[in-house]
């Protein structure tokens, strides 16, 4: 997989020491990425239709990761979104499933099991 | 004339006397308080707020906001507490009678249906009209209810509450983000706590983004200015203070956290006074106090509630006029905790202090100033002693003063620029010459209103928060 | 009298000067040291995550990560916080190289008592097992901070030996509730629940004796180890439950039973209805829930009875627990004749979407 175009992936985080830790792993992987902190800002971003992935932060400031994903299946914007959150609790995480998140990894993570669901589902929408 | 003048300077003396023990008091808390937000400093690096409640293992939060033609702001602020970082809440909303169209929006946003809640009446309340359920968002719920006034939307709120800690918010102030999670993390770690408060800050000005405030910054306006030293000295010293030696007797109604099971014990919020944030702990005090159990009332520096403040003497005089009437009442409908030893220091000495220098001393300074005049004028000048006294109170209102801004800037610098701190400390001196007294007949007429009764929700012009 | 307040006004005027130089010098320093960090932030980022991607190896690494402590404690902790696995041994691995453990094990040892307590959560955060003997012996501590942050790093730690000494102090001393008290004894990890099983064995079916070693009555560290077994989805804790399923035994007891069998999703071999007519409307709804999840046959009859329960959660579970159980036309029967009911089972099938 992408070795013929590089992805692009908007990371959704707060905490920027993690979202750029990301960014580095990703740089290394050849995946492009650029982070918002703010919930609100996730919507906007997305519509400009330039990323493959959403990496997803449950617990945003502003506007909550639940709310946004919701938004993005409502508007029916194809877009793999994979949730990075705390959240480790099985409610949170089937009802993030079920409004459409399509992987959910809880934090604690390993950034190389990010990396390798993320290329997963990157490949799937290929 | 000779008697008269030996009577001001009697009263002189006791003046004096006064003051000595009432700024004795100050500073000691002062002390005290500087202690306790080092050791709040400390505590806070033990247990990691943030991983506590996102284990399974936290307690649920019911939010009650009360509203009353709020239709400006009421969507935008329900929205940003429906985001609040929290793991479980819920969210009352309770429209108290608007005239506006308060329920109109609130019913055309959330999607509201008829709820399939039974709505409890543990407290009475005046008649709820409906209940509704919003089918976007599973935890808000919102009670439509005939106008009642501010106590009586909270008690509707606590009736239906479903989770054992209620926590209220007024709707038009804006909390930060963990402030839930702090305010909520001490009736976890000790099963005392029956109540704790947070701290209300100035709002106006500030960047305000998706009901956060997201750049602190200092209003241009003298009177915004003076109100947030008041804020700060009220909050970061004295009830930080009275909290240290466990007697407070207040939990702002902007925002405070309760078990719901003693508010039900208390009866709720008493409809009967515009003072019920207050009148409801020394109620709970003496609830506790009846029932043999231990327990603690807390006060936090740092969960913060944001609010805006008037901007227009009118209001805020009315605004203080009505506080200084609440705190009358609140006082008078709990006497019995009047210097009764079953209370320890809360009823023998931080009920006094409240009920003389709290309540009473607008009377005092007036009659202060009074004195002095007439002694100028009998005499014909101005005795030295006089000036003297005149002058260290001054300064020992500053030194309280700028104390408040050196705790902010040791702990929380949420101000940023030096030159604002310097500017805080500039109206620290200022507000001696005019806004003191100004605020001291504003207080001597609320105690006027006290025996004058008058009841109302007291308006306030709300501004939309900036976005 | 005018000696006096001229004394008095001086003090006063001389502090106020005092506080405000302290102010302005508090401020410059704050930024100073603020700016300062920011950009050692910078640098340290830098090589970590240089190091993270094993582009240079750990003593480089350490190298270039050695100053400040407590800043660079600061600057470390949410990465502790949010890795796992590879990356989060790696820091462990480095922290130990770059003298941090050492440094933070002397603060636990002789640092005022501000520093203690970060040593402690630190070296707890980074499962430092050298710190467990001072640790240890903080546990008995005069002072609470300290006690704690102890009980704290020892469960982050993990250290099984101590998990008992723990619990009877959490139980006995301090005024921790149960939410708290979870938290902490399941940091221990997983293994603890053996632990507990045996203890239990050893200790359940004399009478008292729980009471007698722990400090609390029988029915608190029964409802404390349920709820570990609980969130482990420890199985072999069911046969520990057994016994005192019954509906005379402690309230409390029950809930936490129940509430423990719904989250592993475990089938008991007892009649449940007992349970369902108990008097106590949390038991009632938490069986209702439990016979939902485990999709139990059998009790379709009392489950119609309790959706008119008088109370509203009762009424929940039993609407939803017919659902679950494969009764979905029971619910639509209510709504059609009218029944009572009618409204929970509307909302129900409502809030599934059906």
């Amino acid at each position: 997989m992408g070795d013929e175009r590089d992805y692009k992936i908007l990371i959704a985080e707060d905490d920027e020491s993690i979202s750029r830790l990301i960014s580095y792993k990703f740089k290394n992987q050849n995946l492009e990425s650029e982070v918002v902190t703010d919930g609100d800002q996730v919507l906007p971003e997305i519509e400009k239709g330039v990323y493959d992935a959403l990496i997803l932060d449950l617990m945003l400031p502003v506007l909550d990761g639940m709310s946004i994903l919701n938004k993005i299946r409502e508007n029916n914007i194809e877009i793999p979104v994979l949730i990075l959150s705390a959240r480790s609790q099985e409610k949170d995480i089937l009802k993030a499933l079920k409004s459409g998140a399509d992987e959910y990894l809880t934090k604690p993570f390993r950034p190389e099991e990010l990396i390798i669901r993320l290329k997963m589902l990157l490949d799937g929408v290929d | 004339m000779e008697n008269f003048y030996y009577f001001l300077l009697v009263f002189d003396y006791f003046a004096v006397l006064y003051f000595f023990l009432v700024n004795g008091t100050y500073i000691f808390l002062n002390v005290k308080a500087f202690f306790s937000i080092k050791n709040y400093w400390t505590s806070r690096e033990i247990i990691d707020i943030e991983n506590l409640f996102q284990s399974e293992f936290y307690k649920p939060v019911s939010i009650i906001i009360p509203a009353y033609n709020e239709e400006l702001t009421i969507v935008d602020n329900i929205i940003s507490i429906l985001s609040l970082q929290y793991p479980e809440l819920e969210v009352i909303v309770v429209n108290d009678g608007s005239k506006d169209n308060t329920i109109e929006e609130l019913k055309d946003y959330f999607s509201l249906v008829e709820s399939s809640r039974t709505y409890r009446d543990d407290l009475a309340t005046q008649p709820v009209k409906k209940v509704y359920d919003s089918l976007d968002y599973p935890n808000l719920v919102v009670i439509d209810k005939e106008n009642g006034g501010k106590a009586d939307s909270l008690n509707a709120g606590i009736n239906i509450a479903q989770f054992p800690l209620v926590c209220n918010i007024d709707a038009d102030s804006l909390i930060d983000d963990q402030a839930l999670q702090k305010i909520v993390e001490p009736f976890s770690r000790d099963w005392r706590v029956i109540a704790a408060g947070g701290t209300i800050r100035v709002a106006n000005e500030c960047g305000i983004k998706g009901g956060q405030v997201k750049k602190v910054r200092l209003s241009k306006k003298p009177i915004v200015r003076f109100q947030v030293l008041e804020y700060l000295r009220a909050f970061l010293f004295g009830r930080v203070g009275w909290a240290s030696l466990n007697s407070l007797l207040i939990i702002s109604g902007a925002f405070g956290v309760f078990k719901r099971k003693y508010l039900l014990k208390v009866g709720g919020y008493s409809t009967r006074t515009v003072g019920e944030d207050m009148e409801l702990v020394l109620k709970l005090n003496k609830e506790m106090q009846k029932s043999d159990r231990d327990y603690r009332v807390l006060f936090f520096p740092d969960p913060v509630c944001w609010t805006q403040v008037p901007e227009e003497i009118k209001i805020l005089s009315s605004q203080r006029r009505r506080w200084q009437r609440g705190l009358g009442q609140s006082l008078l409908m709990n006497k019995e905790i009047f210097f009764n030893k079953n209370y320890g220091l809360l009823g023998l000495f931080t009920y006094p202090f409240y009920f003389f220098v709290e309540l009473l001393g607008p009377v005092i300074e007036i009659l202060g100033y009074i004195s002095i005049i007439l002694t100028v004028v009998i005499r014909g000048r101005i005795n030295e002693v006089v000036i003297l006294f005149f002058i260290t109170a001054i300064l020992m209102g500053v030194l309280l003063s700028i104390l408040s801004l050196f705790f902010e800037e040791m702990t929380f610098h949420k101000y940023t620029k030096l030159k604002d701190k310097l500017s805080l400390v500039f109206y620290a001196f200022l507000e001696n010459f005019g806004y003191r007294q100004l605020h001291t007949f504003w207080r001597l007429r609320g105690l006027f209103d006290l025996f004058s009764k008058k009841e109302s929700w007291g308006s306030q012009k709300r501004k939309k928060f900036n976005d | 009298m005018r000696t006096i307040l001229y004394y008095a006004a001086s003090v006063i005027m001389f502090l106020i000067v005092l506080v405000i130089l302290t102010i302005i010098v508090y401020h410059l320093k704050n930024r100073r040291k603020e700016k300062k960090y920011q950009n050692q932030k910078k640098k340290w980022e830098h090589y970590l995550f240089k190091y993270l991607a094993e582009e240079i190896n750990v003593e480089e690494a350490a190298l270039k990560l050695n100053s400040n402590y407590f800043y660079l404690y600061d600057f470390i902790k949410p990465y502790l916080k949010n890795l796992k696995g590879d990356d989060f041994e790696k820091i462990k691995q480095l922290v130990k190289e770059n003298g941090m453990n050492k440094f933070f094990l002397e603060k636990l040892e002789q640092g005022r008592k501000e520093e203690k307590i970060k040593a402690a959560v630190f070296l707890g955060k980074v499962e430092e097992k050298k710190a467990l003997p001072l640790l240890e012996i903080y546990l008995d501590s005069d002072n609470k901070d300290l006690q704690t942050v102890s009980i704290w790093a020892i469960a982050d730690i993990g250290e099984q030996r101590l998990f008992f000494k723990i619990l009877k102090i959490v139980l006995k001393e301090s005024r921790f509730t149960f939410e708290i008290l979870t938290e902490i004894l399941i940091r221990f990890g997983r293994d603890i629940c053996g632990e507990i099983e045996t203890f239990l064995k050893e200790n359940f079916y004399q009478e008292n004796k729980l009471e007698v070693i722990l400090g609390v009555p029988e029915y608190q560290a029964l409802s404390l180890f349920f709820d570990i077994f609980g969130y482990y989805r420890y199985h072999p804790g069911v046969q520990l439950m057994e016994p005192v399923l019954i509906p005379e035994y402690n309230n409390e007891v029950l809930i936490h039973i129940f509430k423990s069998l719904v989250k592993m999703e475990y089938p008991v071999d007892k009649d449940l209805s007992v349970f369902l007519s108990h008097d106590d409307w949390v038991v009632r709804s938490q069986t209702a829930r439990y016979i939902g999840v485990i999709n139990a046959d059998g009790y379709l009859e009392e489950l119609q009875v309790l959706i008119n329960d008088s109370n509203w959660w009762v009424r929940y579970y039993s609407a939803w627990a017919i659902l679950k159980t494969g009764n979905i036309d029971v619910l639509k029967d209510i709504i059609k004749s009218e029944k009572k009911g009618k409204e929970m089972s509307e909302y129900v099938l409502a809030q599934n979407n059906i």
